[in-house]
């Protein structure tokens, strides 16, 4: 609030004042105010992520929100064996590349998308592997063997319920989950959706994409936002009816410690209205808000489970949040190369806190990579409450 | 009409007439002297009076290590008992210093892994950093190195005195205690600078000593005290089977005696009591916020779950063996604390409870 009463008055702090005072005993929005480049901008901002065009809706985002729900059914395979079952390498793979438009019949739905084909194509492997690994595990974890170093199993948590790890302790149905958060919907928002040949001030944003109301550049903001999982209504302490998925989840769980949900949900409907009113300097400003605020949300969730782990008693506990954190660590790298705040090879000094087995983890090393994110990504007055 | 004050109305507006919590700062409460009162009066104080146990412990190992007799294993375990009580005032503690040197899963990780424990002594080396050996190490471990299961102290004597194994063996429990020492102390350090970032971090935001305090508290009761002293081992996460063996304090057989220090404590520090004297507390808290019946209801329920933990004998491993109802019955007396704790108090003072017992997935 002082920073705005220190700007120069003027017409348009004028009518940025008056906006305010109109919000002031709702308390339901947000002021107005950009950021980054200290001008309200003349046209509203929706409260919830609904645009629309000549009286029906513009936005569109069914395929994020297909592969969404692709990645919910095949946790959920992926957790019956955490409780014991058998799983079937075959039938995890074809949820993966959804088989036949229906996950090999897996799916209780069906869509003409997959996850395979949008994962990041050097990784796509890492889990077809994982699929046959998890598969063969599952045979020790039918006859209810229990895990060891060096051996794949199941083992308890504090809950009563068990988890299925490998031979070093990773998780399957985390490392899976939290990988394709990652390797597909992250990778894809940073690569793809944000990136200059879909979003940038030379993308078309006049013509209407044939058969469709929206424009390909507003299109893309919102194939960015369906990857964010999150619900039109979707803020800091959130109470809506909507679920958040994945990464909005993960915003929400963070939320309380660093409120990155208002901004990043004030990023993603401020980006997607100076689209509509073809305001580019307010949206290059935004899709840059997103770039950080998402990558900053990536490594708050890490340092979040290596505090989970450093407290944690129970052993099933401890490698399922490993688990959860090795996953996010490796969403570090799916940011593009001029936006990331880490060099692959810091990130293989980072890998190397933890370690390739789980089992081996030191107190010194979750220390080591928790400070050095912390410093990395602004948030050392946080890391402890995280 | 001047822009500036226009602007300034309109923070005012904005900034008087948002949430809950802004509402309950109207109402008062000397929140600053109910931390202080918690910090100086009974954190630190747990804390150094913990550290002088420990030290205890120390030298008598060190004494029992250089001359295994019975009575200076008896006087070892003692001193062990000793700490490990005083250890129950501490544990609830932890945020700040404790969990930046994560005492709990350095202390306290049981049931202990004699296996693992037998193999780093046979081996004559142990890693103190390594995360597996959190169950091989702390209370827990020194617990089956000073008792055994069901050994005769001259056994236990002959591991230190003629076993092939028993300088290792002596090492190892030297260790295990230097290792315990080495994190009070940094603590205790930590906290003479913390305590002032304690007594001035106000408000009920997820940061705030208000809000670190009760979750911590909640934590605490929930997982490690209902969970871990009683509902784990009388059967309540495995569907009614008993797992006598999880209980704390296993070998040595005080389990009780630990779990009503444990939860005496939490109530006390609930009150903000420390000796004779009721400073201010989270129960004045309440009462300033027109929280009085929950509190009330707090107090009838802890008064309730404390004398049913009173009632419990020990070795607590044969009283549910024997009685499982009965440890049964006092897991539900310490649940019904819950409600009124982790939802009724949180929500009347405006703090979150930011903790998750288990993540959804």
């Amino acid at each position: 609030m002082r920073t705005i009463l220190s700007l120069n008055i003027s017409k348009t702090f004028f009518v940025g004042a008056l906006v305010l005072t109109a919000l002031a005993t709702s308390c339901t929005k947000d002021p107005i105010i950009c950021d980054t480049c200290g001008i309200a901008p003349s046209y509203d901002i929706p409260a919830t992520y609904v645009f629309t065009r000549s009286d029906s809706s513009s936005v569109d985002y069914a395929g994020q929100t297909n592969r969404i729900m692709q990645l919910v059914e095949l946790n959920a395979k992926l957790k019956t064996g955490d409780a014991g079952q058998k799983l079937d390498a075959q039938v995890l793979k074809d949820m993966f590349a959804n088989a036949g438009g229906n996950g090999g019949g897996a799916f209780t739905f069906t869509s003409t998308r997959q996850l395979k084909d949008k994962c990041f194509s050097l990784d796509a492997s890492i889990y077809a592997a994982l699929y046959d690994s998890v598969a063969l595990a599952s045979d020790s974890g039918a006859v209810g063997a229990l895990a060891a170093n060096g051996k794949a199993g199941l083992i308890k948590r504090s809950s009563g319920s068990t988890i299925l790890i490998d031979k070093n302790g990773f998780e399957y149905t985390q490392v899976n989950q939290k990988g394709l958060m990652g390797a597909v919907f992250l990778y894809q928002i940073f690569n793809s959706y944000l990136s200059e040949a879909k979003i940038g001030d030379a993308v078309d944003n006049t013509t209407l994409v044939a058969g469709k109301n929206y424009t390909a550049m507003e299109h893309a903001a919102d194939e960015a936002f369906g990857y964010f999982g999150a619900p039109i209504d979707f803020s800091s302490n959130y109470t809506g009816t909507g679920t958040p998925r994945y990464w909005a989840s993960y915003s929400k769980e963070m939320d309380a410690v660093t409120g990155c949900s208002d901004r990043i949900m004030k990023a993603f409907r401020t980006m997607r209205a100076a689209i509509s009113n073809k305001d580019m300097t307010v949206k290059n400003a935004q899709r840059e808000i997103l770039y950080v605020e998402l990558d900053k949300l990536v490594a708050s969730c890490i340092i979040h489970y290596a505090n989970a782990v450093l407290k944690e008693t129970n052993p099933g506990n401890k490698f399922h949040a490993m688990s959860e954190m090795y996953g996010f660590m490796q969403a570090l790298k799916y940011n593009t190369v001029e936006k990331r705040k880490i060099t692959n090879s810091e990130l293989t000094v980072l890998f190397g806190y933890l370690g390739t087995n789980l089992w081996n983890v030191t107190e010194q090393g979750l220390t080591n990579l928790k400070n050095d994110l912390a410093t990395r990504y602004g948030l050392e007055s946080i890391k402890s409450t995280l | 009409m001047n822009f500036r004050i226009l602007g300034i109305i309109s923070v005012l507006l904005f900034s008087s007439s948002c949430t809950d919590k802004q509402k309950a700062a109207e109402k008062t409460f000397d929140l600053k002297g109910m931390l202080e009162n918690v910090g100086n009066n009974i954190i630190v104080p747990s804390y150094q009076s913990f550290q002088s146990t420990v030290n205890i412990l120390s030298t008598a190992v060190d004494t029992f290590v250089a001359n295994p007799t019975t009575q200076h294993l008896l006087d070892t375990r003692a001193a062990f008992k000793s700490a490990y009580i005083s250890w129950q005032k501490c544990d609830v503690f932890d945020f700040g210093p404790a969990m930046d040197h994560s005492l709990r899963a350095n202390f306290n990780v049981y049931p202990a892994d004699t296996s693992k424990i037998t193999s780093n002594v046979g081996s004559g080396s142990i890693n103190m950093d390594l995360l597996d050996n959190s169950a091989a190490k702390g209370f827990p471990a020194i617990d089956f190195l000073l008792y055994g299961e069901n050994k005769t102290d001259a056994y236990i004597l002959s591991l230190y005195m003629t076993d092939a194994k028993a300088n290792n063996r002596k090492q190892y429990l030297k260790a295990l205690v230097s290792a315990i020492r080495t994190k009070t102390d940094a603590v205790v350090g930590a906290w003479s600078a913390y305590k002032s970032v304690f007594n001035s971090s106000l408000g009920y935001s997820v940061g705030s000593s208000s809000g670190l305090l009760v979750n911590a508290m909640n934590e605490y009761y929930e997982r490690y005290l209902r969970d871990g002293k009683v509902g784990i081992p009388v059967g309540i996460r495995s569907l009614g089977i008993a797992l006598p063996k999880q209980t704390e304090a296993y070998y040595g057989g005080f389990s009780s005696e630990l779990l009503n220090a444990s939860i005496q404590s939490f109530y006390l520090l609930y009150l903000g009591k420390h000796g004779s004297t009721n400073g201010l507390g989270l129960d004045d808290h309440l009462g300033a916020y027109d929280g009085a019946s929950i509190d009330q209801t707090l107090q009838s329920y802890l008064t309730d779950a404390s004398a049913a933990c009173a009632t419990l004998s020990d070795p607590l491993s044969q009283t549910i063996t024997n009685n499982q109802s009965s440890v049964e019955a006092v897991y539900y007396k310490l649940q019904k604390v819950i409600i009124p704790f982790k939802v009724d108090m949180p929500s009347k003072l405006g703090i979150l409870i930011s903790y998750q017992d288990n993540d959804g997935d």
